[in-house]
């Protein structure tokens, strides 16, 4: 066990762009958790955010907090009570923690407990360190033929598993994906994956969609800045020959939601994966005259076994998104390469074993 | 007009009693069929929410006889497309939005007969007119996920408002509350039964919201938006509890600016509403059982001739508050 000192090195954010190495205090786990040697972090845009703006969405940074919520690594200490875990084995972790005990907690909607707290969000400390602590319930066992990078795929793929669900993509279904970034392109590939007949993809970056096309898109179009949300739509629908059943909104623009709701068809439904901005001017009536409904998503629950099962078994390889890896000693980098267009990242990957 | 007669499985009808819909005073207003690319380029009769008397059969119908008192599904679906056959024949693109489709503001109409209801004798030929209206509250209910024990939020005390608030009831909403901008409309949402009820006096919609969470002692479970506005469908979605839906069962505006990030977070989902597709047996099945009375419903009435005058009254707000429909006799 090692001891306290410059041992457990974390990546800790104190303000806008200002990210520091430093050693942070090993404390025990407590019952019911582990203790965790951590292994790969993935970077998400959330925590470049809160690297470049100290917060992000409706959360600000109050206090000094450890970057980092994609992540994987090996159990080094077993808290009291821990049964379905032993030392030494790897896990996925799922970085939220809800309360268990409220409704909403109940009915299996944990992600929209009033309590929960998620690594890398203010006040918690997120795990890109040596050392971290976590709730065993929320650490899943990786097979032998699940590698820690892909442990820590499992957190975007959690995302893209439940974008789907919740879009009701099934056998049969057509699919329009907005945005071709890594949740984007690990969406096409659960919605492929869950039986989906057709998926496109559309983004404004030429290099991200040819990855998609090579990840197994069925069909790619690139968005014109400025175009006409209409035209968009009346290309798209030319494109895949109908309107798509379900949207996955995953870029965030409030003119590609805009798009969807003038694309998809009647009687479906978009999913906002990205975060548009806050009160969007939209054309509703378009979505009401044709009865297409609106979801938004709160991260997720109850996905990650299944995100899990889908690596294991080889339906989806994450392997090809992670397109660069760096040391936890390198994280200042990392994020740096993370953030750069330029560079073509699609996942930036930290080992905190190395 | 001279009306032909009856094709194979259609029926004539001495139309009896006809409501006027909100979208009705929309049409009648702005010349478009709710949306601007729908513009009438030649004139269309106008009312969807019809009952009437059987007088005379097309070939091959069997389920009616001459004399049968009906009430009508005006939305005819073909049957044979994509959406019909995915029991979404609600939107079917052989029900006319954008075509000139007649309707029954008139002596006598022709219709299929599968989409008439031979009304019991406890149900009036008004309440009967109001068959389609209520499919749509139950519709929105099924759409709001209304189930035994759930509070629900009306927002909008008009026709839509008030059938939704029927068959909220029906479904077994444990408390409902109305909200309105009109005391009148609350005045009457409250004779009719609304556990509590709620005067929305600005646009701050989270504001109104905060005030409806504490009359309602919670957020609601179910949401259905019945006003057809803006600021109605924010005040819905700061209402709603965490993981539920906020039906949109009124005609909405043309564009909005939503809360949806905030919708979002909270997997608020804004879920629309058009007609009421597979709802309309179990509507009618509802009303000719006699447990709603919807006669309390029926404000005015008017003669065929005086159509137009009742279109004005309504605008003009000239209408009496008891009641949220008004119903034209096209008999007299």
């Amino acid at each position: 066990m090692e001891s306290i000192g410059n041992k457990n090195l974390a990546a800790v954010i104190h303000g806008k762009m200002d990210m520091r190495l430093e050693a942070i205090a090993i404390t025990e786990p407590q019952d019911n958790e582990v203790q965790i040697a951590m292994g790969s972090v993935g970077i998400c845009g959330s925590d470049l955010k809160y690297w470049m703006y100290a917060k992000c969405g409706s959360f600000s940074l109050q206090k000094p907090m450890v970057i980092g919520h994609e992540g994987s690594g090996t159990i080094v200490k077993l808290g009291r009570n821990v049964k379905h875990l032993q030392l030494g084995d790897r896990v996925a972790i799922e970085p939220t923690i809800p309360c268990r005990a409220c409704d909403l907690c109940k009915h299996g909607r944990y992600n929209l407990c009033p309590d929960v707290t998620c690594c890398a969000t203010p006040p918690v400390d997120g795990n890109i360190c040596h050392l971290y602590n976590h709730a065993a319930d929320f650490c899943y066992k990786l097979p032998k033929n699940v590698s820690l990078n892909e442990g820590a795929m499992l957190e975007p793929l959690a995302v893209a598993v439940y974008g789907c669900e919740r879009g009701g993509v099934r056998v049969g279904s057509t699919v329009l994906i907005c945005g071709a970034g890594p949740v984007g392109a690990l969406t096409m590939m659960v919605a492929k994956s869950m039986g989906a007949q057709k998926v496109c993809i559309t983004d404004i970056d030429d290099h991200r969609l040819s990855v998609v096309k090579s990840l197994g898109a069925d069909l790619t179009l690139k968005i014109l800045d400025g175009k006409d949300p209409k035209q968009i739509a009346t290309d798209i629908e030319g494109l895949m020959g109908y309107r798509p059943d379900i949207t996955l909104e995953c870029s965030g623009s409030d003119d590609s939601f805009i798009t969807a709701l003038y694309c998809t068809k009647s009687g479906g439904c978009i999913v906002l994966i990205g975060r548009g901005s806050m009160e969007p001017k939209i054309p509703i009536l378009e979505a009401a005259v044709r009865e297409v409904d609106i979801k938004g998503v709160f991260r997720y629950a109850n996905c990650y076994p299944k995100a899990l099962a889908m690596v294991q078994s080889g339906f989806i390889d994450v392997n090809p998104l992670i397109t660069h890896h760096f040391d936890l000693k390198e994280t200042v980098k990392a994020f740096e390469t993370a953030r750069s267009r330029e560079t073509n990242s699609i996942k930036v990957m930290i080992h905190c074993d190395q | 007009m001279d009306l032909k007669p009856p094709k194979d499985n259609e029926v004539q009808l001495s139309v009896h009693s006809v409501g006027i819909c909100g979208t009705d005073i929309h049409n009648w207003l702005n010349g478009y069929i709710a949306l601007k690319e729908f513009t009438l380029t030649s004139p269309m009769r106008l009312g969807h929410e019809t009952s009437g008397t059987v007088i005379s059969l097309g070939k091959n119908v069997a389920s009616l006889k001459i004399g049968d008192r009906v009430g009508l599904n005006p939305a005819v679906p073909c049957l044979r497309c994509d959406f019909c056959q995915e029991g979404k024949g609600n939107l079917c693109p052989k029900i006319p939005l954008s075509k000139i489709s007649h309707g029954h503001f008139t002596r006598k109409c022709n219709h299929p007969a599968d989409f008439c209801y031979k009304l019991p004798d406890v149900v009036s030929f008004e309440e009967g007119a109001l068959l389609e209206p209520l499919s749509v509250g139950v519709y929105a209910c099924e759409r709001a996920r209304v189930v035994p024990g759930a509070s629900v939020l009306i927002i909008g005390g008009g026709t839509v408002g008030m059938m939704s608030f029927v068959a909220a009831k029906s479904a077994g909403a444990s408390k409902i509350l109305v909200a309105d901008i009109s005391e009148s409309k609350l005045t009457f949402a409250k004779k009719m039964g609304a556990t509590c009820v709620h005067l929305i006096k600005s646009k701050d919609a989270k504001n109104e919201a905060a005030k409806i969470t504490e009359l309602l002692g919670e957020k609601a479970d179910c949401t259905i938006e019945c006003s057809g506005t803006e600021s109605g469908i924010r005040i819905g979605i700061f209402s709603a509890r965490s993981g539920s839906f906020v039906a949109m069962a009124g005609l909405a505006p043309e564009e909005a600016n939503l809360p949806l990030k905030y919708a979002s977070i909270n997997e608020i989902d804004v879920i629309t509403v058009f007609r009421s597709g597979t709802c309309f047996n179990r509507t009618f099945k509802l009303l000719a059982s006699g447990q709603v009375d919807l006669k309390p419903f029926i404000s005015s009435i008017y003669p065929l001739e005086k159509t137009p005058t009742a279109f004005e009254d309504i605008v003009k707000g000239q209408v009496t508050p008891e009641g949220v429909k008004v119903i034209v006799h096209c008999q007299d």
